[in-house]
């Protein structure tokens, strides 16, 4: 057996530099070395150059001249050692070394690959984030800078009537639009797992919504809502001849029913596609077991579909409920919030106090109440992606 | 949206006809939407905008999705999540301190801040996507490549990019239709009439007051739509088999 330290003493180096040589003291330690006397190690002298794993392009050919020989550095005296030490054969070591030479290549292809997604994650997403923390706790507005006031917008505007109903228009905004999404969706999920014929055209007509953005559609609707000369109150009053059409837009009740109609008809495709895939990776065995032992349909949805469905339910419902409290086109382009602030959400209150008012501080005060509703939701939601990840 | 962008106005405000109906037929609100307003220019803005803020996204989050579901890293899991949790933050959260970041950048009032901003919430659900995407394609596929000589890139081009063309197809989709449809930072970010994307220009110029032009407005809105939906049509197979198969698993 052939120690390091024999090694060591051949060329004149201690032990810890052994462990800490450059590529050329090693190529000298190398050439020095009377590789004859082990013949077993005198195979691995070219070491080097095969060491590259295969696909890599060479040492000069990609990342840094520095990165690959701190590579060299750290890979090959190991190698060396682990055979000398006698820790493993040759072959094990020129497995590892190789390993990990692949290893630290992947590494650093990936972090030039990821780095775009980083840069954009932390400047635009990141900064901003903590850089609307630290106006929200200023007085800024525009053309002034401001200074730092604590939590004071946050304390007046808790206090604001306005903004308070604005705070109970998002609860019922969001608790409504979620509710209706899954129901429907569900159903029509459901329905389309049923049919079989002409499902193609069905389920791109139920895509439909979705495919046209809510700030296109939207416009649709709010000429749909138009009490005299639209469609909907021509049906109300002409067709089935009630007196009075309906004030989609002028009451504050119906107004807040309209931005949900149209959210949830907007919503639903996102609901029936995502339960639709849930439902088709559920095994059939279990409804056939079902079948055989008599189970009804209800019984079938109730204790086989239902509880399997549950994660992916509860991912869309989490998912849904983020995007439905910061909605922000439909209420802009139909209702603008109004009537007297009735559909106001949190979004677009914080549009109108922070760009149309320019009282930038309070604006982000405003978007930064969805902050805690969006923690909990995210937390909630990467749990359950953890949960899912382990169990498949 | 068809039915009042062809009637004339006379029709269109009349209490007693009935709005299904199409008495005569008129193309004067396409006629002015494209003659006396700016709407081809903010077609030709958002087609631009879209473009280039999907080729982005499309680069970026291709090349993310595949390190973080191929590529052995330390850390990898903590980027995973943090994208994650980047996808989860919407626009409507950060659109102040983000119209102040980029006037400070002189950057306002341009094409560039939309592009630049619009991956901000695309790419990390398309990065999810691709992700899961990725994972579903098999590993000894590249094991044969990488044992032929080639390199990372040139797997990823040659291999990757061909199996999973499903995928990156709804990706584009995807990210095509937010940026077209996009409203909050194209309101905020640009000022100028003639700078402005196609929903933001419509809500914003084509209705004046009390004055509404609900047969141009119509035209619009249909004229907007008009390529999403011819898109899609062909597509939908495409996008609900690479959804099903992406999205939800995320």
């Amino acid at each position: 057996m052939v120690y390091r330290k024999d090694y060591a003493a051949q060329v004149g180096y201690s032990v810890e530099k052994m462990n800490r040589l450059t590529v050329e003291e090693f190529l000298d330690m190398a050439k020095k070395l009377d590789w004859s006397a082990n013949p077993a190690l005198s195979a691995y002298e070219p070491a080097s150059e095969n060491l590259f794993p295969i696909g890599w392009p060479g040492p000069d050919a990609f990342p840094t001249k520095a990165s690959v020989r701190a590579q060299l550095l750290y890979i090959l005296p190991i190698m060396f050692s682990k055979v000398v030490v006698g820790e493993s054969t040759p072959d094990q070591a020129i497995a590892w070394a190789e390993n990990e030479l692949r290893r630290l290549v992947e590494e650093e292809v990936a972090y030039i690959m990821i780095a775009p997604a980083v840069f954009i994650i932390f400047f635009l997403i990141g900064y901003p984030f903590v850089y609307s923390i630290f106006l929200s706790l200023t007085n800024t507005s525009v053309g002034r800078t401001g200074s730092f006031v604590g939590l004071l917008n946050f304390a007046r505007l808790l206090k604001n009537t306005i903004f308070q109903r604005v705070l109970i228009n998002s609860g019922i905004f969001t608790v409504g639009s979620v509710t209706a999404k899954f129901v429907i969706g569900l159903a029509v999920a459901l329905l389309i797992e049923k049919v079989t014929k002409g499902s193609k055209f069905i389920r791109g007509t139920v895509l439909l919504p979705w495919v046209v953005p809510t700030s296109l559609s939207a416009l649709a609707w709010w000429w749909m809502f138009n009490p005299n000369f639209s469609v909907l109150n021509w049906i109300i009053t002409c067709v089935i001849k009630l007196s009075s059409g309906v004030p989609w837009l002028s009451d504050a009740k119906m107004a807040m029913f309209s931005v949900i109609l149209v959210h949830v008809w907007s919503g639903v495709p996102f609901f029936a596609i995502s339960l639709l895939a849930g439902l088709v990776s559920i095994n059939r065995e279990y409804y056939e077991v079902a079948d055989t032992e008599g189970a009804r349909e209800w019984q079938k949805f109730l204790y086989i579909t239902l509880p399997l469905l549950k994660p992916v339910i509860a991912i869309v419902l989490l998912f849904s409920t983020l995007m439905t409290i910061s909605e922000f086109n439909i209420i802009y382009i139909i209702t603008g919030g109004g009537p007297r602030y009735s559909t106001h959400l949190l979004a677009t209150l914080a549009y109108q106090e922070g760009i149309a008012t320019g009282n930038l501080s309070r604006g982000a005060a405003i978007s930064l109440f969805l902050f805690p509703i969006l923690f909990v939701a995210s937390y909630l939601q990467i749990k359950t992606v953890r949960e899912n990840v382990r169990r498949f | 949206m068809f039915i009042t962008s062809v009637k004339p106005n006379t029709e269109l405000y009349s209490l007693e006809a009935n709005p299904f109906l199409i008495k005569n037929f008129t193309f004067e609100h396409f006629k002015y939407l494209f003659k006396d307003t700016h709407f081809t220019i903010w077609y030709r803005n958002s087609i631009f905008i879209s473009i280039s803020a999907t080729v982005i996204t499309l680069i970026v989050s291709f090349l993310a999705g595949y390190s973080l579901s191929r590529l052995r890293f330390r850390g990898s899991s903590f980027w995973g999540m943090l994208v994650f949790t980047a996808y989860l933050i919407p626009p409507t959260l950060l659109f102040i301190p983000l119209a102040r970041v980029l006037y400070s950048l002189r950057i306002g009032d341009t094409p560039l801040a939309l592009i630049l901003t619009y991956p901000t919430f695309i790419v990390p659900f398309s990065t999810w996507m691709l992700m899961s995407y990725f994972s579903t394609i098999p590993f000894e596929l590249e094991e044969c490549a990488l044992i032929d000589g080639a390199s990372r890139f040139k797997i990823l081009m040659r291999i990757i990019l061909p199996v999973s063309i499903p995928g990156v197809v709804t990706v584009t989709l995807f990210s095509f239709t937010l940026s077209w449809g996009e409203m909050i930072y194209a309101l905020i970010f640009i000022s100028s009439t003639i700078k402005k994307t196609l929903p933001v220009g419509i809500r914003t110029e084509l209705v004046r007051g009390d004055v509404f032009y609900w047969g141009p407005l119509m035209a619009a809105a249909l004229f907007a739509s008009v390529p999403l939906i011819i898109v899609y049509s062909f597509l939908t197979s495409f996008y609900v088999s690479g959804l099903t198969r992406g999205a939800v698993k995320g």
